[in-house]
């Protein structure tokens, strides 16, 4: 699911911190969370993996941190917390989501 | 837990690439990483130890090479720093220069700490690095292109818009002395010419991704100290601005403490009506669309901008930050606001350093001014200062060798040699590389950029002039952390060795570790120190690393860097001094009108810093027990033999 983040600056260091998490190790290509380079203009929008496919591991939403990591480490975490929230929402229509969800691209 | 024996945060290897023959090999980053950190530590003595005396910047036997910072590929705060070393064609010595840049990441997951180039390829290549697979490829079809049509073509020719790259363009590939190298489209390898060396390899560009790992020796105490040295930055005052305006927030600083080179270092502030007209932060407010920050930064300093209107309307860039402005906009007098953004854009795009531009068409216009130089010289152009055309015109020219253009190439000291006319006073250089730096007023920056081993430059000793402690408690912080009494007052002679000492050791550990210096005291002193650099990398490596164990070694890479200079120049003393206008003309105007740097308080000074290094001051050699206290009594040897040890 791709979500647009104007305040996102591309810096990806939510996919180091999401790797940690499930890894304890910072390996970003299996991160839940890929920052992508806008395609015609600048600017940056945000994947969270739905499902594994045996490189990316699926956004569980941190369910055993306070805090999810990807938002610990986010420069902009109030954005970041709304698209997670959305993100968790849709993944689980059961679960409580944010004031104001971000809409999917 | 950390294993035994086994080497945590580095990638663990050394990747050798020869473009003469293609042989691909690999070395083991342990047999550097202990003594020399990472990235400029390790290039330094890789360099030292296999160039050979005879070697020049341009041939097949020099050898380039990129290193990622120990600590990239963490979440360590700032540490997204990669650099390039080499012998460089500026100063004909040490030639180093990092940027931000995600390729510095990706090697790091390909499971490299640094990439040697070495030899020549007979056609121009590109190196595509992906996990254990090093590829040497055709770029025939890119050379020409500038940097950002570069990045274009490979993400298509290899079929993943995801990949980031380092590039030469037009300039590095004309050899133009102040080439440099770009990250992706913006943020550079700046300073030294590491773009022509790449150049004069035939290699326009490294492409690298990783799908491996980074692991760090205690993984829970490490993410325990970067959140608890992430806490550090909410005390940080200048941040909120630094964050909204990137460096150019501090336009108005500069303007009180006299450090800006106007018109080629006539005058060493703006005409206020100028001041006001080009205020970036205006355009920033207009223009700015995105935001731009990289690997672990705990600031984000960048943004992206579409200018909409004036002379450059439909530029979409990212926003340059004081150094173009300086150097540019400022040393050449241009009033519209928005040509910082355009000359900054041109030059990541033709791959040439905004200082060497800056410096070299500074010097000719103020030749012009002086009638020096005229149309005859210049192939009809009129270099009046303010002219914006003409200096985006130069630009090019510089960049493609064309007419005029190749004799500014070659850099502001050679190209008043060339033409001598008693220019040379007008060459604002320092061991031949062009200043942005004024060095009259601040005289911890002053002294930090002549001493510099890789010439006129701020990055590798300086006090910084734009912050000189506003408050008191920051009066306090520094006083702790310099160990001087009067960190607070710019004009002393007194302290300043002793502070620049303390920086040269601070920005080398940043840049062997990868740390952004904006992340750490040296831009504000609330931030990363030398104790919370020694924790992360002890945490990191699980080796045990006191604050002197840093100091040590950033000694012995300073000292390795002199020694290498020696052997490849005629660096002495003379070119560890300011420019003849810097020493000798007042600052004209402004709120230090009047101030001029004091011959003797300033040589005073220097002595004062050989002293401390363990050099002699008639020369700036350095001495022999200086080198053997370092484990460096080979060195010393070499000196011996060549005249240039004291």
């Amino acid at each position: 699911m791709i979500f647009n983040m104007p305040s996102c600056g591309g810096c990806r260091t939510c996919e180091m911190a999401c790797s940690f998490k499930h890894q304890q190790a910072f390996i970003p290509s299996l991160s839940s969370i890929k920052i992508l380079d806008k395609e015609n203009e600048p600017g940056f929008v945000v994947l969270l993996v739905e499902k594994g496919d045996g490189q990316s591991m699926a956004c569980d939403g941190c369910k055993e941190h306070a805090t999810p990591l990807c938002i610990q480490y986010c420069q902009k975490s109030e954005d970041l917390e709304k698209i997670l929230k959305e993100f968790i929402g849709k993944m689980d229509p059961k679960a409580k989501t944010g004031d104001k969800p971000m809409t999917p691209i | 837990m950390a294993k035994k024996d086994s080497l945590y945060v580095y990638a663990g290897k050394i990747l050798r690439v020869n473009l003469s023959n293609g042989a691909i090999s690999t070395d083991s980053t342990l047999k550097y990483a202990k003594e020399w950190l990472g990235g400029s530590g390790v290039a330094i003595k890789i360099l030292y130890d296999e160039l050979k005396s005879w070697v020049t910047p341009y041939e097949p036997a020099n050898k380039l090479i990129l290193g990622a910072g120990a600590l990239v590929g963490t979440t360590a705060p700032g540490a997204c720093k990669s650099n390039i070393s080499t012998l460089g064609p500026m100063t004909g010595g040490w030639a180093s220069s990092c940027s931000d840049s995600y390729v510095g990441g990706q090697l790091k997951y390909a499971g490299y700490d640094s990439i040697i180039i070495e030899g020549k390829a007979h056609q121009p290549v590109y190196l595509w690095v992906h996990d254990n697979v090093t590829e040497i490829r055709s770029a025939s079809h890119l050379w020409g292109k500038t940097t950002w049509e570069t990045l274009e073509t490979i993400r298509k020719d290899l079929g993943d818009a995801t990949l980031h790259i380092i590039s030469i363009g037009p300039a590095g590939e004309n050899l133009v002395r102040g080439a440099c190298i770009i990250q992706d489209k913006g943020r550079a390898f700046g300073r030294c010419g590491t773009g022509a060396v790449m150049g004069s390899k035939n290699l326009k560009a490294i492409v690298v991704k990783g799908t491996g790992s980074v692991r760090v020796a205690n993984p829970k105490l490490f993410m325990e100290t970067v959140t608890r040295t992430l806490e550090m930055f909410k005390k940080g005052k200048t941040l909120e601005k630094l964050k909204k305006y990137g460096t150019l927030g501090d336009l108005h600083i500069k303007q009180q403490i006299c450090g800006i080179a106007y018109k080629n270092f006539q005058e060493c502030v703006l005409p206020d009506e100028m001041a006001k007209a080009i205020d970036p932060c205006k355009t920033i407010d207009q223009y700015e669309v995105a935001r731009q920050s990289f690997p672990g930064c705990a600031v984000g300093c960048g943004r992206h901008l579409h200018i909409a209107e004036g002379p450059y309307a439909g530029l979409k860039t990212e926003c340059n930050q004081m150094e173009v402005m300086g150097t540019l906009q400022a040393r050449l007098a241009i009033w519209e606001p928005t040509f910082m953004m355009k000359a900054n854009a041109l030059c990541n795009q033709l791959g040439l350093d905004v200082d060497a531009a800056g410096g070299s068409i500074g010097w000719a216009m103020e030749c012009y001014q002086r009638h020096i130089i005229d149309e005859k010289d210049t192939e009809g152009l009129k270099l009046n200062w303010g002219d914006a055309e003409i200096a985006l015109e130069l630009i090019k020219k510089i960049s493609y060798r064309e007419g005029f253009g190749n004799l500014l190439a070659e850099g502001c000291a050679r190209a008043a040699d060339i033409i001598d006319r008693d220019s040379r006073y007008y060459a604002m250089h320092i061991k031949g590389q062009e200043l942005y730096e004024p060095c009259r007023g601040a005289l911890g920056w002053c002294l930090g950029t002549t001493t510099s081993t890789r010439g006129g430059a701020h990055t590798t000793g300086t006090v910084i002039d734009a912050r000189p402690c506003l408050d008191t408690h920051e009066v306090e912080k520094a006083r702790m952390i310099f160990g001087v009494d009067n960190p607070n007052k710019p004009l002393e002679y007194e302290g300043k060795a002793k502070m620049v000492m303390y920086m040269e050791a601070l920005h080398r550990v940043n840049n062997c570790l990868g740390i952004c210096h904006m992340n750490t005291i040296h831009w504000d002193f609330e931030l990363l120190d030398l104790p919370q650099l020694a924790e992360l990398y002890t945490v990191a490596t699980g080796w045990n690393t006191s604050v002197e164990d840093l100091k040590r070694m950033a000694l012995k890479q300073l000292n390795l860097e002199k020694a290498f200079n020696l052997r490849h120049t005629h660096f002495d003393r003379k070119d560890d001094l300011p420019t003849p206008r810097d020493m000798g003309e007042p600052i004209p105007t402004g709120s230090l009108a009047g101030w001029k740097m004091d011959e003797k308080k300033f040589n005073q000074m220097l002595d004062e810093y050989y002293d401390l290094h363990g050099w002699d001051r008639e020369t700036s050699f350095p001495k022999r027990e200086t080198l053997v206290a370092l484990g460096l009594e080979n060195v010393a040897n070499d000196l011996e033999r060549i005249g240039k040890l004291r």
